[in-house]
């Protein structure tokens, strides 16, 4: 079983055990506080993830056959907690696998879990523009 | 005191809910709920609904009399033919156009501002000329001058606003150059505050000072909560789109003054906007066939004809009665909530406001309304010049139609305090 498997089975047992419409939003937010964010001298324009509703820089890392991210939003108090929590989370799936476990993934999966954000790009939907990112990345660094 | 207030708003429900019967019309407003959750449409300013009879106008044409337009002398063609010009008689009249000749069927509001821009501007803009436009603009109001501007080498100057969102009209004197301000392009309402804009004292103003200035209004935000009459305001342009009028995607207007409309070069080369066509030397129809190349958005434009037809029925007057009142419901009722901070607050407010919450994006607003199905807009709503004058990088907005109802402000308000409970 790859890891990426494993890892989206151990989300899904989370987002089962929810009792409560909002519990997921608790634990986006959840993740958007916990998550590290980014060295600022790291948020350059290039790595702007297009579309997104909220500025969200993400930057790719390739170490010895596996792909790691920085991802951090910009916005200060008024940060988007939940579109930033929404981004810890994919990072919790791809962060450090290969390239090519990445392209073998569904993204339907998020949805699958009864998150209801969209995967096809629209002006407001900064999910699907991160999750076009990562695969772009995992494209680009497959072929090294 | 408290029972005063019930009856205040119960009298108001009642008089909202007296245009109920127009909501059964729109069929995407009667779709099933979702997890017994009534579909609460609240984003009318980014495209309306459409109701029966547009839909069914054009499922007809498709079906009983499916043709191109002015080219076959068959019977099915002359039908497609006689409905199409019909709808360009109906805008005519609609907007108080002297001729239905002023009429140019564009792809929208964005594509009609565009046409004028590398038409007009194209042929007439000269280095330091100036483009006068507002702090309220949307994109497409901004972005086709700027770039006639970049290449004619004009300039473009902005009137200016104050913190309520209101334009500052004495700026005007200053701002308008006789003989160097050649366009003045100015929304009628504003898509992201809300603003009215006074236009007919704006043209008075521009008129006094530079009678040769052209005028262009945008209109996207108003020709179906105002009435609009172009003689009245002798403007020289006005533009609209057709899916904010309850009509359908694709199809546009843009009016122009005849000797103006005149005066311009074509745009676009192709098919139906020539008079004679020789390898060494094209000559170009009257408007508006110069101004309408290739094959026309056929369908979209009978639609568009049978929303307006649809419009005159219900009644503009009654409609902006309708959305004055629902406004109003829904600022009262959003004052409520200590948390809303409201973008501006001009002195008149088209059927739309915008507001974020304190300490929450409105992005994140947005995802947790729409579980509630409810559906707002959230985002700079293509108008980042205005999200920067306000300090804020994106705001929530809710915007309402002729079919919008009370419940749905009420599901609004609810959803909302949801959010501000789940963000303390």
């Amino acid at each position: 079983m790859s890891d990426i498997i494993s890892r989206q089975q151990e989300i899904q047992t989370i987002f089962q055990s929810f009792q409560d419409p909002d519990d997921k939003w608790k634990y986006l937010m959840r993740l958007s506080k916990e998550h590290p964010g980014m060295d600022e001298s790291l948020k350059a324009e290039k790595f702007i993830v297009q579309g997104c509703a909220a500025r969200m820089f993400l930057v790719p890392e390739y170490k010895e056959g596996f792909l790691y991210f920085h991802m951090d939003t910009e916005g200060g108090a008024e940060s988007p907690l939940i579109s930033r929590g929404l981004g810890a989370l994919a990072l919790k799936i791809y962060n450090g696998v290969s390239p090519r476990d990445i392209l073998s993934t569904d993204p339907q999966f998020f949805q699958n879990i009864g998150l209801n954000v969209g995967l096809s790009p629209t002006r407001a939907n900064g999910f699907a523009s991160l999750l076009k990112q990562i695969y772009l990345y995992a494209r680009v660094f497959s072929a090294l | 005191m408290k029972s005063a207030l019930a009856l205040f708003f119960s009298i108001i429900k009642d008089m909202i809910n007296s245009l109920n019967s127009i909501r059964d019309q729109f069929p995407v407003l009667m779709q099933a709920p979702l997890n017994e959750k009534r579909f609460a449409f609240l984003d009318s300013t980014a495209t309306t609904q459409k109701p029966l009879v547009v839909i069914e106008s054009m499922d007809r044409f498709y079906k009983e009399h499916y043709s191109s337009v002015k080219r076959g002398v068959y019977r099915l063609s002359e039908k497609t033919t006689q409905a199409f010009e019909k709808a360009r008689r109906d805008v005519a009249q609609f907007i108080g156009a002297s001729s239905e000749n002023e009429i140019v069927f564009t792809r929208g509001t964005t594509e009609s501002i565009n046409l004028v821009a590398w038409s007009y501007g194209r042929r007439f803009l000269k280095e330091n000329d100036e483009i006068l436009i507002s702090a309220l603009e949307h994109h497409a109001n901004i972005v086709p001058w700027q770039l006639i501007a970049e290449e004619r080498h004009a300039k473009i100057k902005v009137i200016p606003m104050d913190d309520d969102g209101n334009l500052l009209l004495d700026s005007l004197e200053d701002l308008i150059k006789p003989g160097v301000t050649k366009i003045l392009a100015v929304t009628h309402v504003s898509n992201s505050v809300g603003t009215v804009n006074p236009i007919e004292e704006i043209i008075r103003k521009t008129r006094a000072i530079s009678p040769s200035t052209k005028i262009l209004i945008d209109a996207a935000q108003s020709a179906c909560h105002l009435n609009i009459d172009v003689q009245k305001l002798d403007c020289d342009f006005l533009a609209f789109s057709g899916h904010k009028i309850y009509g359908p995607t694709g199809v546009g207007v843009l009016y122009g003054k005849s000797d103006v409309l005149e005066s311009m070069p074509p745009w676009h080369g192709g098919g139906e906007m020539i008079s004679q066509v020789t390898f060494e030397k094209t000559t170009y129809a009257a408007p508006p066939a110069r101004f309408e190349a290739g094959t026309p958005p056929i369908a979209e434009v009978i639609g568009l004809g049978a929303a307006i037809e649809w419009l005159n029925q219900v009644s503009l007057s009654k409609i902006e009665a309708h959305e004055s009142k629902i406004t109003q419901y829904a600022l009262n009722a959003l004052r409520q909530i200590p948390e809303v901070r409201f973008l501006g607050n001009p002195k008149e407010r088209g059927a739309l406001i915008s507001f974020t919450l304190k300490g929450i994006h409105s992005h994140d607003a947005a995802m947790i309304l729409d579980e509630e199905n409810i559906a707002v807009r959230s985002g700079h709503h293509c108008a980042q010049p205005v999200m920067d004058r306000f300090g804020v990088s994106a705001t929530l907005r809710a915007s309402f139609g002729v079919y919008t109802e009370t419940w749905e402000i009420d599901r609004l308000i609810a959803g909302l305090s949801r959010v501000i409970r789940l963000f303390s």
